[in-house]
């Protein structure tokens, strides 16, 4: 499944791609920062384990930035793992 | 003469109508305490008619307060104005095509959206604001049965076969309910900004959510309480059964009043007060109620919240009728049931928009005033000129928009069967109504034993002196009064009978 959005840390690094809701992109155009919370889906949990976090995402320039890029590839590994679950 | 009062009391067919006051009909008629009301019927407010069959119904409600009405038909969504319907279809994708067989739309707000699903559909919304039309709902969330907001967020529930999780490969059914990030109706992905889905384990299929902070999961076998958990990541909605084994026969057949669930299951209908479990129709109107509506109809059974206290139940007493004709009206603070004779192709409660009674240029509407010549001009007092205004609308059986605002409907209330004279027969002479109408019918149904079929008499009319003559000897009699459509009058409380003794039988 394509994620749109691409994500990158502070140096310009990509940290990989992650799919942003029409309202998120909305607050990043305007300037906004947002705050993802990510968690394992309840019925998902037996297989993947008990995974949660949260992140920042800004607009920097062309790119959007996470303040923690850390969360951001923990997340993106949740994300793998709930599409080949 | 001795004259024997027989009240039209509360409407119960269940029970054994004989000898007491429970009334056997009770048809277009509101329940009062100690009376019935009459109901009005459906009056246009404009002949523009929707050309296919309406399948759903709502207002939504703009910043400034006024409202919008929307309707879905199998191929297009509308939003009424004055003017008339307007297609609000999408503008890509073509026509939709809603099995009418098995579906109809379904519609929430949430903020300045409204959201409307149907199973054979990619979700649709439109900014009731700025867009003139829909187009498919963000976050690629799956096609549903129903949508409905629970506090800050979206659910989809009973999800159509043949999609899949956003997110994942993991197959949509009929058993989930998925629920958007919190405050974000643009993201349907599990796992992120605590949009999740569930899958109920047991109690067949979903039929939709209902509820406002405190939300129920209406299953066809169960139900179940749905509350957000604030700042419990683990969990977000705690999800608890309440009912076993019995939930409701139809996807738009329950909703809440306050936090009050009301459905119609399979053996009538119930009232769900957080886990206490009200049978609101047993020894009252189940059974007539599944006597008298159609088996294969009944996924279609509409309850419709009123803003008096009454809710409907809509539905179709046979297989042949295209449109709801028959209603079950429930006075939840008296707890007293009665029918309504109307046909609809869809009911809701809606929302007036005000209709300009400046005469002054052409403006959409102005058909609708008197002094425009208008052939069904609404009185000054009309509801119609006021926007915002709460009323039980209807889509009528030509597609108008109606409110149930127009003249009072044909009317009939009976009472139960009496021995007017205990161990004998009796000659009845008269009957005087106690009701507030000089227009108006009464016939008698006689019988000299229980075993006996009733014989049903002519319908006499009530003559200068208020009363009808009737003329009628025997040993069991039962009075209906049948008041005319469009006949002014306001309660009805039974029916004064001169009786007197006639003989043994």
């Amino acid at each position: 499944m394509r994620r749109e959005h691409e994500i990158f840390d502070s140096d310009g690094g990509s940290l990989g791609h992650i799919t942003l809701s029409q309202n998120q992109m909305k607050t990043l155009a305007t300037g906004g920062l947002i705050a993802v919370r990510y968690h394992t889906p309840q019925l998902l949990r037996d297989v993947l384990g008990d995974r949660h976090g949260l992140f920042e995402l800004k607009l920097d320039g062309e790119h959007i930035t996470a303040t923690d890029p850390g969360e951001v590839k923990r997340y993106i590994e949740l994300l793998d793992a709930i599409e080949h679950a | 003469m001795p004259k024997a009062t027989l009240q039209f009391g509360e409407w119960r067919p269940d029970v054994a109508l004989l000898d007491n006051q429970y009334a056997s009909i009770a048809d277009n008629v509101f329940p009062g305490l100690n009376c019935y009301k009459p109901v009005p019927g459906l009056q246009p407010i404009s002949n523009d008619m929707l050309p296919e069959r309406c399948i759903g119904l709502f207002s939504a409600r703009r910043l400034d307060g006024t409202w919008t009405t929307y309707a879905g038909t199998p191929h297009k969504l509308w939003k009424w104005t004055t003017a008339g319907w307007v297609n609000v279809t999408r503008t890509t994708g073509g026509d939709y095509n809603v099995p009418t067989e098995e579906e109809m739309w379904s519609f929430a707000q949430f903020g300045v959206h409204l959201i409307a699903v149907a199973v054979s559909e990619v979700p649709q919304w439109i900014n009731v604001e700025t867009e003139v039309n829909f187009s498919p709902l963000p976050g690629n969330p799956p096609k549903a049965h129903n949508v409905h907001v629970i506090g800050d967020f979206v659910f989809l529930s009973a999800l159509a076969l043949g999609g899949t999780i956003p997110g994942s490969s993991i197959p949509t059914n009929l058993r989930q309910i998925l629920w958007s990030g919190i405050n974000d109706p643009t993201n349907y992905t599990p796992g992120t900004g605590l949009s999740d889905y569930q899958e109920m384990p047991d109690g067949g299929i979903v039929k939709g959510i209902a509820g406002n902070e405190v939300g129920y999961i209406v299953q066809d076998r169960s139900i179940r309480l749905l509350q957000f958990l604030p700042g419990d990541i683990n969990t977000i909605f705690s999800i608890n059964r309440v009912v076993k084994d019995r939930g409701c026969m139809s996807e738009f057949g329950f909703g809440t009043v306050a936090d009050d669930l009301y459905f119609m299951s399979e053996d009538g209908p119930y009232k769900l007060s957080g886990n206490q479990l009200d049978p609101i129709g047993q020894e009252k109107i189940s059974e007539w109620f599944v006597a008298n509506s159609s088996v294969e109809a009944r996924l279609f059974i509409q309850f419709v919240p009123t803003n008096r206290p009454y809710i409907v139940f809509a539905f179709q007493s046979n297989g042949s009728t295209q449109f709801y004709d028959r209603a079950l009206i429930y006075n939840w603070l008296l707890q007293r049931w009665s029918t309504a004779t109307v046909a609809a192709q869809a009911w809701a409660q809606l929302s007036s928009s005000p209709l300009d009674l400046d005469t002054t240029g052409d403006e959409p509407g102005d058909e609708w005033l008197e002094w425009a010549g208008s052939p069904q001009p609404h009185s000054l007092d009309s509801l119609i000129y006021y926007g915002g205004r709460p009323f039980l609308g209807a889509i009528d059986e030509l597609g108008r928009l109606c409110s149930l605002t127009g003249p009072n409907l044909l009317a009939k209330m009976q009472t139960s069967e009496a021995h007017l004279v205990p161990g004998m027969r009796a000659y009845v002479s008269e009957v005087y109504p106690l009701c507030d109408t000089d227009l108006g019918t009464i016939s008698v149904e006689t019988r000299e034993r229980l075993g006996d079929a009733p014989a049903t008499s002519l319908d006499y009319p009530l003559e200068i002196t208020g009363s009808a003559s009737v003329l009628t000897s025997a040993r069991l009699h039962r009075f209906k009064l049948t008041i005319p459509a469009g006949e002014d009058w306001t309660r009805a409380e039974g029916v004064l009978a001169e009786a007197q003794p006639d003989g043994h039988a």
